[in-house]
């Protein structure tokens, strides 16, 4: 009961920002929001035991659906996001079958591969796509009011949250769980490896679509370059490690602490930035190895048992 | 009915042949014990028949149906079962949700029904520290996760791969009335083991394996007795 407030104050506060905080802060959040949604679905992945590279190539394949099938197909933007994510997931669905047969660091590079393949064939179907200098959308979704697209990527998110969290409370956690524990323990307990995998992969690709979509429909615009950037790879896998991987919690505390780390800096030190950015990172990762939820969860917890003890010791007397 | 059929069951590694052309059967109300000197393919048997690994030739029929070519989790779904000869616990689990992965997918239970057989087995097996964390439990209990595992999706046939490894003796007594409770609930259990104590104690009838073959089988006693099998654990005389 007390975790469903403390989830509900946090849900109403971010649901009214928009009439408190500034358009910055605002376009921060909406940023954030973004990379943090990207960051959960990595990690859902991850959960399977399998680590993908794969999720920018899922992320632009959503962004170029989302773009031409409003372009192209004169669709809602709106419903084109669910163009976008059912475009990812059948891509996913076709390339899964294919990939999800290779284990570890072959799979981590095929998927990474997958991305460049996108990139490619996207710059090559240049009348549908706009080849390498991309294609502008007539205008952003909701006429580029900022409030609206933040309360959409923030519907997003929490869709996407609650997800993570269901799949951490349902059948499939065990299942995967136990693949990502020993692979072979999980075959001979019953467990269909490669749909749960398949399974996975594609529903993680869908959100991954989706982001990619709402993020061409914010900026009216989509680009190879930009669009299949190394920052849609890397930023929500830095989320995720720093903030804590298998868990809900961590790919939210590492997306807004490093998104507002990142923000602050780029005031700051114009240039040069990264270079610190990717300094925190490393210090964080190799200092808190497990992330910051996990390393502020255990601390709490000792704290309240050594508050057991001492009650029980006082007792004693 | 035999539970379990074999025929002519080959595996190769390569040029490697380490199951040669082996037949046998398993009854339900048995305890069958393979035994052999290390290398004989005992564990590969084992990994064959529950598919762990693909046979290269012979058949694998378990209760009038063929599963040669079935998948290890379809294996585990219809009813074999098998624990590991290095344990494999699930790290992240508790040992109470280690022994809810046989329930849920070995037996297809929901949540909360996979919990409840997971603590009635716990029982059954006499596992009380159930939720612990897997880095806190003796090797007597991890064994039993393995065995409360491999028994949560209700097996019909039962390979247990060198479950004495690592007891002592009082522990080893423990396990052998344990797998002759099992044994009344008409589960077909194969047994690989090197301790001849317990191999004499636990099982009816014994297979044993050198090199991939079947040299001798039988009563434990009387197969113990037989030259071929001597020569095979100790090696030729002069």
């Amino acid at each position: 009961m007390k975790k469903i407030i403390f989830y509900l104050f946090f849900v109403i506060m971010a649901a009214t920002l928009p009439y408190y905080a500034g358009g910055y802060l605002l376009h921060v959040s909406t940023t954030i929001l973004i990379f943090m949604s990207l960051s959960l679905s990595w990690d859902m992945m991850l959960r399977t035991g399998q680590l993908s590279f794969g999720n920018a190539g899922f992320f632009g394949l959503g962004a170029y659906a989302s773009l031409i099938s409003v372009s192209n197909l004169d669709i809602h933007p709106v419903l084109s996001l669910f163009f976008a994510a059912v475009f990812a997931a059948g891509v996913a669905l076709v390339v899964g079958f294919a990939v999800l047969r290779l284990r570890k660091i072959y799979f981590a590079i095929t998927t990474l591969a997958l991305a460049l393949v996108f990139e490619v064939i996207v710059m090559n179907l240049s009348d549908l796509t706009g080849g390498s200098s991309g294609r502008v959308l007539p205008q952003a979704i909701f006429g580029g009011n900022s409030v609206l697209i933040y309360w959409l990527i923030l519907f997003i998110t929490i869709i996407v949250i609650l997800i993570s969290e269901l799949l951490n409370k349902s059948k499939t956690h065990y299942a995967i769980n136990s693949i990502r524990n020993d692979e072979i323990t999980a075959r001979s307990s019953g467990i269909n490896v490669f749909k749960y995998l398949v399974f996975v992969f594609v529903f993680t690709s869908a959100i991954q679509g989706i982001i990619g979509g709402v993020y061409t429909q914010q900026y009216a615009f989509v680009m190879p370059e930009s669009t299949f950037s190394l920052d849609f790879l890397l930023l929500p896998i830095a989320m995720a490690l720093v903030g804590g991987i298998y868990t809900t919690m961590g790919p939210i505390l590492g997306a807004i602490f490093l998104g507002l780390i990142s923000e602050y800096l780029k005031l700051i030190m114009p240039y040069g930035h990264l270079f610190i950015y990717g300094l925190i990172i490393v210090i964080v990762i190799l200092f808190l190895p497990e992330g910051i939820y996990k390393v502020a969860r255990k601390k709490y917890r000792n704290r309240k048992s050594q508050e057991v003890k001492l009650d029980a010791s006082s007792e004693g007397k | 009915m035999p539970v379990l059929k074999v025929n002519n069951l080959l595996k190769k590694f390569g040029g490697l042949v380490a199951v040669n052309n082996l037949s046998f059967t398993a009854e339900k109300d048995e305890i069958l014990g393979i035994i052999g000197p290390n290398g004989a393919g005992k564990t590969t048997v084992i990994n064959v028949i529950a598919g762990t690994l693909p046979v290269s030739g012979g058949e694998v029929v378990f209760k009038d149906r063929q599963v040669t070519e079935l998948p290890a989790y379809q294996r585990n779904q219809l009813g074999i079962s098998r624990t590991f000869q290095t344990v494999r616990p699930l790290q992240d689990f508790t040992a109470l949700e280690n022994i809810m992965v046989g329930a849920l997918f070995g037996k297809k239970l929901q949540l909360n029904e996979a919990r409840e057989k997971a603590l009635k087995i716990c029982e059954y097996i006499e596992l009380e520290r159930h939720d612990l964390p897997i880095d806190k439990l003796t090797v007597l209990e991890l064994k039993k996760i393995e065995l409360g595992r491999a028994l949560a999706s209700d097996p019909e046939l039962l390979f247990l791969d060198e479950i004495m490894a690592g007891l002592n003796s009082e522990e080893t007594w423990q396990m052998i009335e344990l797998i002759r409770k099992i044994k009344e609930n008409e589960v077909a259990i194969c047994v690989i083991e090197h301790v001849m104590k317990v191999v004499a104690e636990l099982t009816s009838r014994v297979i044993v394996l050198d090199r991939g073959d079947i040299i001798a089988q039988g009563p434990y006693q009387q197969v113990s007795q037989q030259k071929q099998v001597i020569t095979a654990y100790l090696g030729k005389e002069g």
